[in-house]
């Protein structure tokens, strides 16, 4: 308990925490601050980069393993069944549409990389090691989620006319080729044909600067969350809840799975956070062309500003400590 | 000496970025093959309020213009209010005088 409550007074003190607390504070307070666009964008590519690149060395040195199928096979698993149990709970919670329902739902089965990036930050801080390939893990959940998410919203389709039916082949563009699982596998792959060598030749690119490009990167979210907070309607308090309960059983499951597959500590940690995080770089574009019924205001708003912020701040040091008491 | 042109239909589209290629798609098989979209930085609507965001980019929208003959405005928008009842937008249609009016005649 007592070093539970360490590790979240450590994560709130962390630079990332105090960073994303300051442009959420920035926003709310209307001040003029903002990172400009392209600036933001360029900053997720550099993590998807590092962090990808950074799995697949790891997993060069310590070669594929079994561990690494059975861990993504449960991934694609748990990326299945977590949007069926979002919709359910949604439904009978919530009034929303079974549109944006769904979408919802699609949102919390994927994952979100920053959430995931800023939990390996908190994972170094207490020297716990997961294993690399968590990397080719999370690129392999993103998908699922947004599969389940259509078949979930089957029924929610409004017009049905050759002229306004879903672009399928744009739409399996966007979900097997979205530009942050190309990137993430890409890199992932070029760190494992490259191994050590690669690391010692771009080292300095995908290292050193990483903790100060996160901390700019949350500076960013907190300002986007914050402001969407403030601009969004019709965020009513069961949604609200959800976006926080959600996670948990979402976690839950993330960290049975993880120890009844025998894994340590750190990769544990990184599957139930992976379970828990909702997306908001994949599936909200993807959601938007497949679902143009559903209410992206909404999705996009219990991901980003409910979400990501409770899993950064108090998630995250709870799901460690999760593992660490199952894991032992 | 007065320089001379003709009247054609403007159409204006204001629809998320993501949902182009499904109304371009209007557009062509009406035989309107010249269009232009343009980035938009934010706005308000039945949703709320938005903001450009490259980073989730589900927020997006743009504006697209087409300028083509009556006959040809008239099935662009006969595809379009179908479409409306799926995806949301909005669309305006304007007077607009031309030069080259040859340019703007719908390919049927």
């Amino acid at each position: 308990m007592a070093e539970t409550l360490n590790v979240a007074i450590a994560n709130l003190a962390s630079p990332m925490v105090l960073f994303f607390a300051l442009g959420f504070l920035a926003a709310l307070a209307r001040s003029e601050l903002s990172v400009p666009e392209a600036v933001g964008k360029g900053l997720a590519l550099y993590l998807m980069l590092a962090i990808g690149f950074k799995g697949g060395v790891s997993v060069a040195e310590a070669g594929v393993s079994v561990e690494l199928l059975t861990t993504a096979l449960a991934g694609i698993i748990l990326g299945f069944i977590i949007p069926v149990i979002a919709y359910t709970l949604l439904r009978t919670t919530t009034k929303l549409d079974d549109a944006t329902r769904a979408a919802v739902a699609a949102h919390y089965g994927s994952i979100s990389v920053v959430t995931f990036v800023a939990a390996t930050e908190v994972l170094g801080y207490m020297d716990l090691e997961f294993d690399g390939f968590m990397v080719a893990v999370m690129a392999l959940m993103e998908t699922p989620a947004i599969i389940a998410g259509l078949l979930l919203a089957r029924g929610a389709v409004t017009s049905t006319g050759p002229e306004t039916s879903t672009p399928w082949g744009s739409l399996a563009r966007e979900v097997f080729l979205n530009g942050s699982v190309v990137l993430l596998l890409g890199a992932f792959v070029i760190g494992i044909m490259t191994g050590a060598k690669g690391m010692e030749a771009i080292g300095a690119f995908v290292d050193a600067p990483f903790k100060g490009i996160l901390c700019l990167f949350l500076l960013d979210m907190g300002l986007l969350a914050a402001r969407r907070l403030r601009e969004t309607s019709g965020l009513t308090l069961p949604l609200t809840a959800f976006g926080i309960y959600m996670p948990l059983i979402a976690a839950s499951l993330g960290v049975t799975a993880g120890t009844l597959l025998g894994q340590d500590v750190g990769t544990v940690a990184l599957l139930t956070v992976l379970c828990a995080s909702a997306s908001y770089i994949a599936v909200p574009a993807a959601m938007r062309m497949a679902l143009p019924e559903a209410n992206a205001a909404i999705y996009l708003t219990l991901s980003m500003a409910i979400t990501f912020p409770f899993n950064l701040v108090i998630g995250i040091p709870l799901y460690i400590s999760a593992a660490q008491f199952l894991v032992g | 000496m007065a320089i001379e042109t003709t009247i054609c239909k403007r159409i204006e589209l204001a629809i998320a970025k993501a949902h182009l290629r499904v109304f371009a798609r209007a557009f062509e098989t009406a035989g309107v093959t010249g269009w232009t979209a343009l980035k938009t930085v934010g706005g308000a609507g039945t949703s709320g309020v938005w903001q450009e965001d490259q980073l989730t980019g589900a927020e997006d929208h743009i504006v697209v213009i087409a300028i083509t003959d009556a006959e040809a405005a008239d099935v662009v928008l006969t595809k379009i209010s179908k479409l409306f009842e799926r995806y949301p937008g909005i669309v305006s249609v304007t007077e607009a005088q031309v030069l080259r009016p040859e340019r703007f005649t719908g390919k049927r």
